[in-house]
């Protein structure tokens, strides 16, 4: 299968807002990047924690408990090293005992049960004694040489214990609570590329092995996973010799839980790049799987057909709460219908009777607008595994800079071109009501937490969010009062204020998906979405239950290989477990 | 002996993510229109690459960055094609962005630029332009007539188009090399630019604390929206907060 041409799919459909038809096309930006659509945006062969683990899948990494020295009230120190072949890393543990004092599922919590750094191995004892001594300064700490990751992570206390305490009494816990939150301890802050003096993540070099965007995250994530699974197995056995281990159905089946909340917007509008990128790849990921020629009883359909069973059960059995989210049972019923429709496809080779250029597009086509967007869109990520290969050379064009640079000599008639070309969605938002203008977003004194509040409790505080709209409307208003032949040097020595959204404009400009289009000031705007895009779609994170429309809760690697499986090249298929039946 | 004087016997290896971010942030402290900061951000990394004033410089200078905007500028065609630039007294790094991008507009228009640039404090900041240069394939040459002194009132840029650059190591060399190794900075200068930048971050308040989380708790005590379920809140949190940590 040639995926050349794939790659190669004018962004330019996209910008334009191609029409719809049976050849293979790449979605409009009109489509894709408003925050309502971007907030159904499913996990795909391209979430970053469905790429590294597939990577470290094909290339067996090892993991390894190296050293633990923890107490039976968890205080203490542990070392893991993983061997990807190419370079260890080495996973720092610092353990300590819980406590209530400061506890806080946001980063304003002075409480972790756990502080963790991710290394480039081998690191040396100066360096566990170093890292123990800094990771609780936090903003005051530094980080050692070769430092990619600082970490920490509370416990989910009630799975937690309960999952000690079952097997101390020598027996496995009841998946039913296990279920009601999937994980033992939950991620509350993963800080690299730069943060504290951690490694630059555009300076790993070309052959490093967590070279790709966020892969370094993931790899702590998994680690913390990792770490759980240990500590409850180690304080279950403290406190009783009778104690079994964790059964590895439900070590599988456990993941580790994350919290995200309107930081994740702020980093949308400072990698513009990234999600472009993201997203086209995505699209191209899944207009190549369209492209595939099958036919009746082909094995990608059964593959498929495997998946949906695995995705529908996965959401029959979802136990979580959504406010603002469709429940899963209803996306369920409606991958069943998609189901029944591939099945039709598998035992015929026809969509509908038809006979197909492209049966995969020809079916997309036809299920278009005809289930929730949500359903859509998980079929459409699980498109994407069937074009591994494709996924995986498209993931190595993730890494890009996020640098901006001004054309002054431009003309502002061939900017203003651009605004109306490519800003035009700007132009029909609502700026001017009172509620249109009612947020602002800032970072707190304490820990930088990102926050947003209506102006007038706000008070007066530096606005961190990008107004998007209003910038690209108000340099239009000015440009319009020029000549057009005026350049943009002319132009900004007039009006240098607007110097940093020309450079975004002309920066980014043919790139399509690059920004939500919407007025993150307003008060119709539900932040939830635009950080469910990044949950789900780009980290690959399930069950993402939201709270009063800005906070979620959600599990990474739920379903994922254990250590052990991974070094025995595990079943890369791992995601939408089932719950486990002992 | 307190953090910073501790910190002043070690080196920090600051990253540029670090750097532009308290950069940023002094800049806004310092009342520069946000739409603006980024570019003079970039000027003070080059100027701590090229061993210019550099960080030290805009942690004991930021207070002029507030003495005059680009309103104060002036700028006339001389006859002999030269850009005749009067600062107004602002600070070179203020007008730098600027002057660069008329610079630019000149040298390819004409293949070559002249900049006379008077009227600006801390003139010799003006060397920057041979790094910002780079990233437009623009040559750069900056003379002070009387640069003995080192504090020359006046400058003569000359721009002159080279290859536009293809790669971040062609862009920005010296930014390439930051990313890689890092900005070596005393560490009592770096903690003071960081205490300084968090001027820029709002003071908490228990008000403050409802901006954000899962949940809220009301003046009455009551929670609006519903405790996650493997959350253990310590609800004091959110009830005040520490002297330490704000001005509840």
């Amino acid at each position: 299968m040639d995926f050349a041409d794939v790659e190669e799919a004018a962004v330019a459909q996209a910008q334009a807002g191609a029409p719809a038809g049976r050849e293979p096309r790449i979605r409009s930006a009109d489509l894709l990047m408003t925050p309502a659509r971007m907030g159904v945006m499913q996990a795909s062969r391209l979430s970053v924690s469905r790429l590294l683990m597939a990577k470290a899948i094909r290339e067996r990494w090892t993991i390894e408990r190296v050293r633990w020295q923890i107490d039976d009230r968890a205080r203490g120190t542990a070392l893991y090293r993983i061997d990807t072949g190419a370079m260890p890393f080495d996973f720092i543990v610092h353990s300590f005992e819980p406590r209530m004092e400061g506890r806080a599922g946001r980063i304003i919590g002075r409480a972790w049960d756990m502080m963790a750094a991710l290394v480039e191995g081998p690191v040396s004892e100066r360096d566990i004694r170093i890292t123990g001594e800094e990771i609780p300064k936090l903003y005051a700490g530094r980080a050692t040489p070769g430092t990619l990751i600082w970490a920490r992570s509370n416990r989910s206390a009630r799975v937690f214990n309960h999952t000690v305490e079952s097997l101390a009494q020598g027996r496995q816990p009841d998946v039913p609570t296990l279920a009601d939150v999937c994980y033992l301890m939950r991620n509350t802050g993963l800080d690299g590329n730069g943060t504290f003096g951690t490694r630059s993540f555009r300076a790993l070099e070309s052959t490093h092995p967590l070279r790709r965007p966020l892969d370094a995250q993931m790899l702590c994530a998994y680690m913390m996973r990792v770490f759980s699974v240990d500590l409850v197995n180690h304080l279950a056995r403290c406190a009783s010799p009778a104690a079994v281990r964790l059964a590895p159905e439900i070590e599988r089946f456990l993941g580790v839980g994350n919290a995200s909340a309107l930081g994740l917007i702020l980093y949308v509008n400072n990698h513009p790049k990234l999600v472009h990128h993201w997203v086209l790849a995505r699209e191209q990921a899944i207009v190549g799987a369209k492209r595939l020629r099958v036919a009746a009883g082909d094995a990608k359909l059964a593959l498929l057909l495997k998946l949906l069973d695995k995705a529908i059960a996965f959401r029959r059995e979802d136990r979580m709460d959504y406010e603002q989210f469709t429940a899963s049972a209803d996306i369920a019923a409606d991958l069943a219908a998609i189901r029944a429709q591939v099945q039709a496809l598998h035992d015929t080779g026809t969509v509908r009777g038809s006979v197909e250029r492209y049966p995969l597009s020809a079916l997309c086509d036809a299920l278009d607008g005809t289930v929730h967007e949500e359903a859509y869109e998980t079929f459409l990520g699980l498109l994407t595994e069937l074009v591994p290969e494709l996924c995986d050379r498209l993931a190595e064009g993730l890494a890009v800079d996020e640098e901006y640079a001004t054309d002054p000599s431009m003309s502002i008639g061939h900017l203003r071109d651009l605004l109306h070309a490519e800003y035009g969605w700007a132009f029909d938002i609502d700026l001017e009501s009172e509620g249109a203008s009612k947020f602002v977003w800032y970072k707190s004194a304490t820990a930088e937490e990102p926050r947003r509040g209506p102006r007038a409790e706000a008070g007066e505080v530096f606005n961190l969010g990008l107004d998007l709209p209003r910038l690209v409307v108000g340099l239009d208003r000015e440009i319009a009062q020029r000549p057009p032949a005026t350049s943009v040097a002319r132009f900004l020595l007039d009006k240098p204020e607007y110097r940093f959204i020309v450079s975004r404009v002309q920066t980014l400009s043919g790139m399509a998906f690059h920004s939500p289009r919407a007025n993150i000031m307003g008060e119709h705007f539900v932040p939830c979405e635009i950080t469910r895009f990044i949950n789900i779609g780009i980290h690959g994170i399930d069950k993402t239950r939201d709270y009063l429309q800005r906070n979620l809760r959600g599990v990474i690697y739920q379903g994922a290989p254990t250590a052990a499986d991974i070094a025995a090249g595990a079943d890369p298929h791992w995601f939408y477990p089932q719950e486990p039946v002992l | 002996m307190n953090r910073q004087a501790a910190d002043s016997a070690r080196v920090f290896d600051v990253s540029v993510r670090e750097a532009r971010m308290c950069i940023d942030r002094i800049l806004l402290v310092c009342r520069l229109p946000p739409g603006y900061v980024h570019g003079v951000r970039e000027v003070v990394l080059l100027s701590q690459s090229m061993g210019l004033g550099g960080f030290r410089a805009l942690y004991e200078g930021h207070e002029r960055l507030r003495e005059g905007w680009l309103d104060r500028v002036s700028v006339v065609d001389a006859d002999d094609g030269a850009l005749v630039v009067d600062g107004g007294g602002i600070h070179a790094w203020v007008l730098l962005p600027t002057l660069m991008d008329l610079g630019v507009e000149r040298a390819r228009s004409a293949g070559r630029a002249t900049l006379r640039v008077s009227g600006v404090q801390d003139l010799h900041e003006l060397h920057v332009m041979a790094g910002l240069g780079r990233r437009y394939g623009i040559g750069a040459e900056v003379s002070q007539p009387d640069e003995a002194t080192g504090q020359g009132p006046k400058a003569v840029v000359t721009l002159f188009n080279t290859a536009r650059p293809l790669g971040i190591d062609e862009w920005d060399p010296l930014l390439a090399q930051a990313i890689r190794h890092g900005y070596p900075v005393d560490g009592g200068l770096w903690r003071a630019i960081h205490a300084l930048s968090n001027e820029a971050l709002a003071p908490d308040s228990v008000v403050s604390r409802r901006h954000a989380g899962p949940v809220i708790l009301r003046d009455d005590g009551t929670l609006q929206g519903r405790p996650p379920a493997d959350d253990d809140m310590d609800l004091n949190m959110l009830r005040h907060v520490p002297s330490s940590q704000g001005c509840a």
